[in-house]
């Protein structure tokens, strides 16, 4: 319908419009057409709407059904693409998190080699002559041009800046430890006419490289026991007692392309023979006046031979210099950067020193140092670190040492400080002439006088009660006259007694002795060879650190004149030296031992009374004379009112006699080093200054050098008096040495706890005495330890790390890592064959 | 056996101050004495070692049956003549750290 307009006529009230009545209803009906026109418009709307978003939400529906399979499309790709490329994927992840952090972090190392070797060597090229320079002048080499990733090379073409050779029985592999993954990098194969000479049936047993040199040494009994890999010049040679093209001293027939082929070799007059063709060990070192080699423009090292009659050196020249030794079984050489050769053999103390000056003059050996070289049966390679700091390892223990002056003709044992450290003990730093070091342990149990351990010591029933004839082929034993005597035709036919003790494994065993005649007795206990030894005439306290329970006691005669004459035995309860005198302290009623920090694992020896102490009786070695002697300790005192004396050496009995010398804190707390030689009735005295009560451990040094006697107190000299009223000798043949209070019992220590305690013929200089406390003081630390880690005292193998100066010490139970005498770090993987470390970067197997 | 194989994390920065380091200890050092006609034995500072020896301006040799040794204690090194030099003498013994 259309809308109806209103008449409202011409003029008002005309009578011609509509009435109001026919308006209103012509305004409804109005009303009435466009609201129905709004409802229309509006149900279209909402049509038009509702189709909207029914066509959106179909849209919308549309598009997360695209998007859904888009994502699993795309997932599924890219997972193919993951599954495709995860080697390559996890290779860039390894080299990104190797990528340092800002540049800063290299990442650790640490990581196994399914293989066993018999030598390690790091072969850091920094410390060639030119800084490793060399290894970017080989581009013509043909190692260099070599096929890679082969089975005996590697990817990479440069010899590695860090190399770890891996000496096997019978092959050399030298891998890339510039990679933390250590890859290899080339494989030698040992063999009869190869470039690695070996013999049919030999091993290879030592290695060593400098200047783009590699030494490999083997016990060959009939063709050249060294060979020398020249890397740089792309060759090598090897040297025997004679000139034989196939294995003896020649120059190998190729290249090391060629290395594991079959090549004869090429003679050269000019290369020396060395000793013998058994080489037990090889060392290398460039020598300050070393001429440079004409190809590779590198110094020429020095190389020192161990062989099975002596040493040989290939001087830098080509001479060869050879010095004869005998029993050479178990040998480590080692040779300094002054060309000084040291040498150390299986079953001798003795660390032998060849000064370059003799060698090179062909003179033998003619330096040692006593005692230097573990106290049996060296075994393990000795090794050297910077300023003559040495250590060698044996089957009962490490040993370390800071020679002085290089012996020439004469012992060095006295210009040294050594220190011998095993599973159970630190002996501390033993300074020169050593007489005894003793209160080592880390056990804390109590120390328990158990009484006399013997029957019939003295023989005084005029028989052989409570001994066993344990003679020997034709040899016989009589007590008829109140002394063991024992006869000795032969090592085959020797008179010998013993007798079973009772005791618990591991306890400290004083035994003393008397031997007159002229001849020698060995003695031993429980037939271990760390328990024995051969005594001359005299009378004797040795310890023995029992390996069982209730072990056997052996008197056996040897070398010497007549019959053996044996008395006096006696065999107690003692507290072990550690020094190579093996002079026991007995011990009286009961000593406890503890801890000398929280979790340290030195102990500290207290309970000191005129009935419990420790005594060693007369002992010649500690008759001083009118010569240079020390005595040190360290002490903690926690308090008392009076003076406490803690070592003295003296002979009481009812009344002093003779010498005292006695070190002690007074009731101030002071130290005090006090000696006479008239029973007391004069004494020199110095006396330190500071209280020392209540402030932890100290270490004191009472000492006599020259004409004057000195304290130290932690490494510093607190007070010097001049000999003057104990001028005689301080000798005495009565005296006996206590530790916890007077030989009269007076001034007994109940508050002081003493540990580390020696004696020795030797005054030590004052930088030895400041090294022997700054090392020392560590063990004083909470949760210091000390000892090789774990309950194995053979030593396997040794090394110095000549960047951190950490040693190295390998035993079954894993390898211990010393600063100085404190164990700071160790494995728990056995080390059974060789150490390397250099710049913190550790090998062993 | 097993070769078990270790190093910790290392920082670049310190390896670099290292190498600076063992670039200064390279020096050399002279180090003066007078002799007085008495005392054969001049010590070094802890630390370093000697290279070259001179008395009286003139370049000694070194070893048995020359005209000086060097001794080492384990903590300082030290030269010693075999014949005094004389009062007055200017000794120079350039050092190398040790």
């Amino acid at each position: 319908m259309q809308l109806q307009p209103i008449n409202i006529g011409s003029a008002a009230n005309d009578g011609t419009g509509d009435s109001p009545r026919a308006a209103g209803q012509k305004i409804n009906a109005n009303f009435q057409e466009v609201a129905a026109a709004i409802a229309q418009q509006n149900n279209g709307i909402e049509q038009k709407f509702a189709q909207q978003d029914g066509a959106i939400a179909q849209g919308l529906a549309a598009l997360d059904q695209a998007v859904e399979t888009f994502d699993a499309t795309a997932a599924a790709a890219i997972t193919d693409l993951v599954d495709g490329h995860a080697q390559e994927i996890e290779d860039l992840i390894q080299q990104a998190s190797a990528i340092p952090a800002h540049g800063e972090q290299l990442v650790a190392m640490a990581l196994t080699k399914a293989v066993s070797a018999v030598d390690l060597f790091i072969y850091d090229t920094s410390k060639d002559s030119d800084g490793g320079a060399w290894r970017k002048r080989c581009q013509h080499l043909s190692w260099y041009n070599e096929t890679l990733n082969t089975a005996t090379r590697g990817a990479r073409r440069d010899f590695p800046a860090v190399a770890l050779l891996v000496l096997e029985t019978t092959k050399l592999t030298i891998y890339d430890a510039d990679d933390p993954t250590l890859p290899m990098w080339m494989v030698f194969t040992g063999g009869y006419a190869k470039l690695l000479n070996l013999g049919g049936g030999m091993t290879f047993n030592s290695i060593a490289a400098v200047n783009g040199m590699v030494a490999v040494g083997h016990a060959d009994t009939g063709s050249a026991g060294l060979t020398l890999v020249e890397l740089a010049k792309d060759g090598g040679r090897r040297h025997g007692i004679n000139a034989v093209a196939a294995a003896g001293t020649a120059r190998f027939a190729g290249n090391i392309l060629q290395r594991n082929d079959d090549r004869s070799g090429v003679i050269d007059n000019t290369l020396g023979f060395i000793g013998n063709t058994v080489v037990n060990d090889v060392a290398m070192a460039v020598l300050p006046d070393a001429p440079v080699d004409l190809i590779t423009g590198l110094p020429i090292p020095t190389i020192a031979v161990a062989t099975s009659v002596g040493v040989s050196v290939l001087h830098h020249d080509g001479a060869v210099y050879s010095g004869a030794l005998t029993n050479l079984t178990g040998v480590s050489i080692t040779i300094d950067q002054e060309g000084t050769i040291w040498l150390t053999r299986g079953g001798d103390r003795t660390l032998r020193v060849w000064p370059k000056s003799r060698w090179i003059a062909a003179s033998t050996f003619t330096g040692w140092i006593s005692d230097a070289a573990g106290w049996v049966n060296v075994t393990a390679r000795l090794s050297l670190g910077r300023l003559r700091r040495y250590a060698c390892g044996g089957q009962y223990g490490l040993l370390r040492a800071i020679v002085g002056s290089i012996p020439d003709n004469v012992d060095g044992r006295a210009t040294s400080l050594i220190a011998h450290i095993a599973s159970s003990y630190n002996s501390g730093w033993m300074a020169g002439s050593i007489k005894g070091a003793w209160l080592s342990s880390k056990s804390t149990s109590n120390l328990v006088a158990g009484g006399e351990l013997i029957t019939n010591g003295d023989f005084a029933t005029n028989d052989l009660t409570g001994w066993t004839d344990a003679s020997v082929g034709s040899g016989t034993v009589s007590a008829a006259t109140g002394s063991a005597v024992l006869t000795y035709v032969d090592s085959s036919n020797l008179g010998a007694i013993s007798q079973g003790l009772v005791h618990a494994t591991g306890d400290e065993l004083t035994v003393k002795f008397t031997v007159t005649g002229a001849r020698s007795v060995f003695v031993q206990l429980g037939g271990v060879n760390q328990n024995s030894g051969i005594f001359a005439p005299g009378t004797y306290i040795v310890t023995f650190v029992s390996t069982a329970a209730n072990q056997t006691l052996v008197f056996r005669a040897t070398s010497g004149t007549g019959d053996l004459t044996l008395d006096n035995i006696s065999v107690k309860i003692g507290s072990a030296d550690r020094s190579p005198k093996q002079r026991g302290l007995v011990v009286v009623g009961t000593i406890a031992r503890a801890a000398v920090a929280v979790g340290a694992e030195l102990v500290g020896y207290s309970g000191f009374t005129a009935a419990n102490y420790l005594e060693q009786p007369y002992n010649a070695d500690l008759d001083f004379g009118t010569g240079d002697f020390s005595v040190m300790a360290w002490v903690k005192r926690t308090g008392g009112g009076n003076a406490e004396i803690f070592v003295e050496r003296a002979a009481y009995s009812g009344g002093y006699a003779g010498s005292i010398i006695n070190l002690g804190l007074l009731s101030s707390g002071v130290a005090r080093l006090w000696v006479s030689d008239d029973a007391g009735a004069t004494a020199d005295a110095a006396t330190g200054a500071a209280n020392l009560i209540n402030s932890g451990w100290h270490f004191i040094v009472g000492l006599r050098r020259g004409a004057s006697f000195e304290l130290w107190v932690d490494g510093g000299l607190a007070a010097t008096t001049p000999v003057s009223a104990a001028a005689a000798s301080l000798s005495n043949t009565s005296a006996v040495l206590r530790v916890g209070g007077q030989a009269s019992g007076s001034f007994v220590a109940p508050n002081t706890s003493v540990a580390l305690l020696r004696a020795s013929a030797t005054a030590p200089s004052a930088d030895q005495i400041r090294k022997i406390y700054e090392d020392e003081r560590a063990l004083f630390q909470d949760g210091a330890a000390c000892t090789l880690y774990g309950a194995s005292d053979a030593v396997t193998a040794v090394a110095h790390d000549p960047d951190t100066g950490l040693l190295h010490a390998g035993t079954s139970a894993g390898r211990s890592v010393f600063q100085g005498l404190r164990r700071i770090a160790n494995t728990a993987n056995a080390v059974g064959a060789a150490i390397a470390a250099n710049n913190n970067l550790v090998a062993d197997d | 056996m097993t070769v078990y194989i270790e190093k910790p994390a290392h920082n670049l920065r310190e390896e670099l101050a290292q190498l600076r380091a063992q670039v200064q200890a390279q020096r050399q050092q002279p180090f003066w004495f007078t002799g007085n006609g008495t005392a054969t034995a001049f010590a070094l500072p802890r630390g370093w070692k000697p290279l070259h020896v001179y008395s009286a301006g003139a370049l000694q040799k070194e070893g048995a049956g020359n005209q000086y040794a060097i001794g080492f204690d384990g903590f300082v090194y030290s030269v010693t003549f075999a014949v005094a030099p004389a009062n007055l003498t200017a000794i120079a013994i350039v050092g190398v750290p040790a």
